[in-house]
């Protein structure tokens, strides 16, 4: 089997670049997640390593998950388990400590968009479709797509992308903050990659500090979140680089 | 999983309502994957089934299960293999922990480690008084993986929690019994028939009402007060909208 989640390194080995390859689709398989939390735990271990890229191959993102892997469950519980470990893939992607970057270079779906939902950072190549379109094929949306579209966009636009299943332009994802940054076709990946060099740019562990506080301000109040960030600064003032 | 006389977990569903899942890998019953899959396929009969009212997880002879068994891994396990065995455990002990219709653990000897976390995942645990109770994780130097310690501050508080997961000291059924650990100790000679007569006092109760028993007490867990009594109101309601004054005799 070929791998269907191809990883290599850039700029002197401080990018990881993670590319899905699986047929015109790059559909989302168990292989293709097994291979995906590879990296990224490579990227959570390895010190030389600041920041991830996940795209597709071709002009495609991803569609979705493949559906051929849904049909061929022989048993619920078997489903069960390949939605948790998927699962828990998107969870450890969403909670690295490093910043990854969807470089969303095509159409992005269904569970496509799960994985891009799951970064930091989404930046989007022009002319692309974004969506959830699950419900058409009288399923849901299984790798944490539902909250973490909600928590980003709000629960109204969540509602219609899903339920009504409305695929958005890369204009309107930017309008409604699903992505950060729209991209020309021509140069896209140069125009991810000088961005992530913005990133390279500052101090590695001040963004990692910035991950780990924004993620806090999410289920914590104000008190905690001074508390911590204060705690921050003073960590690593006593430990200069 | 055909062939239930070698599995790992015995299921037999009994004419008072009651599903009774026994761990059966003895003499230590210890928690392998295949023994968690086979409770997987126990909830869904349970679950799925109208007519079962309440689950009662059991060992044999004198022990309830004395942990997970990392050998059953392989000698090869990856940390990578390690960690998705504890995903999907987790995703079972979860499933228990969340389980609408009432569970009992019946802890009828030594009960530790990811034995103790799986009877935590209960709503009821009653032990014989010759059962042990703990967490020794800490002497393999690790920790408890599958949710057992904030399962153990929710019932016990930190400060006990904390002594019981640190220590690693083993518990007796009376200090488990005063802990709020456990909710009856029983002699061991009768321990299945007075565990008996305990679920046929729950199965007396209507089962929405217990079901809805269930919700309130666990909502507590996750939600604001406010939000609990929004959940008890409703519950309530919902009951009531059914509900005739109980007959008199």
């Amino acid at each position: 089997m070929s791998d269907e989640c191809r990883i290599e390194t850039v700029e002197n080995g401080r990018i990881l670049v993670a590319t899905l390859d699986h047929g015109p689709t790059n559909a989302v398989t168990p292989a293709m997640l097994d291979l995906l939390g590879d990296a990224v735990e490579r990227v959570e271990d390895s010190p030389e390593l600041s920041l991830a890229i996940l795209r597709g191959t071709g002009r495609v993102f991803s569609k979705g998950y493949d559906v051929e892997v849904i049909r061929g469950h022989r048993s619920p519980g078997e489903h069960r388990q390949e939605l948790h470990l998927g699962n828990d893939v998107c969870s450890r992607l969403a909670n690295s400590t490093k910043p990854w970057i969807a470089a969303i270079n095509g159409a992005c779906l269904g569970a496509g968009l799960e994985l891009a939902l799951a970064c930091h950072f989404r930046l989007c190549a022009e002319k692309t479709r974004l969506g959830l379109p699950e419900l058409g094929q009288g399923l849901l949306p299984g790798l944490g797509g539902v909250h973490r579209l909600t928590k980003l966009v709000g629960r109204a636009r969540a509602l219609e992308m899903i339920v009504a299943g409305t695929l958005v332009t890369a204009e309107d994802a930017i309008r409604i903050g699903l992505v950060h940054r729209v991209i020309s076709n021509g140069d896209f990946f140069e125009g991810v990659l000088s961005f992530a060099r913005g990133i390279l740019a500052v101090d590695g562990r001040l963004v990692q500090e910035v991950l780990r506080l924004t993620a806090l301000a999410e289920h914590q109040g104000d008190r905690d979140c001074v508390l911590e960030t204060v705690d921050s600064i003073l960590q690593l003032e006593r430990r200069p680089a | 999983m055909t062939d239930t006389s070698l599995s790992p977990v015995q299921t037999t569903a009994r004419d008072d309502r009651v599903l009774e899942v026994t761990l059966s890998a003895p003499p230590d019953n210890r928690l392998t994957f295949a023994m968690l899959e086979g409770l997987d396929a126990a909830l869904d009969r349970f679950e799925s089934d109208p007519h079962l009212s309440l689950l009662l997880l059991q060992g044999t002879k004198n022990t309830f299960s004395k942990g997970f068994d990392l050998t059953s891994l392989g000698p090869e396990a990856t940390p990578k293999l390690l960690r998705k065995s504890l995903v999907l455990s987790n995703a079972v002990f979860s499933r228990l922990a969340r389980c609408p219709k009432p569970t009992v653990a019946a802890i009828n000897g030594a009960c530790l480690g990811g034995g103790l976390e799986l009877a935590l995942a209960c709503h009821f645990r009653v032990c014989s008084d010759r059962a042990r109770l703990g967490l020794p994780e800490i002497w393999i130097k690790l920790v408890p993986g599958l949710g057992g310690a904030h399962r153990l501050c929710r019932l016990v508080g930190q400060a006990r929690a904390l002594e019981l997961v640190a220590l690693g000291d083993l518990l007796s059924p009376e200090d488990a019994l005063r802990w709020n650990l456990v909710s009856r100790v029983f002699p061991r000679a009768e321990f299945a028939e007075r565990t008996n007569s305990f679920i046929k006092a729950l199965l007396t109760a209507e089962s929405e009402a217990l079901q809805g028993a269930i919700r309130l007490v666990t909502a507590s867990g996750t939600f604001s007060d406010e939000e609990c009594i929004r959940i008890g109101l409703e519950e309530f309601a919902r009951l009531a909208r059914s509900w005739s004054p109980p007959q008199t005799a």
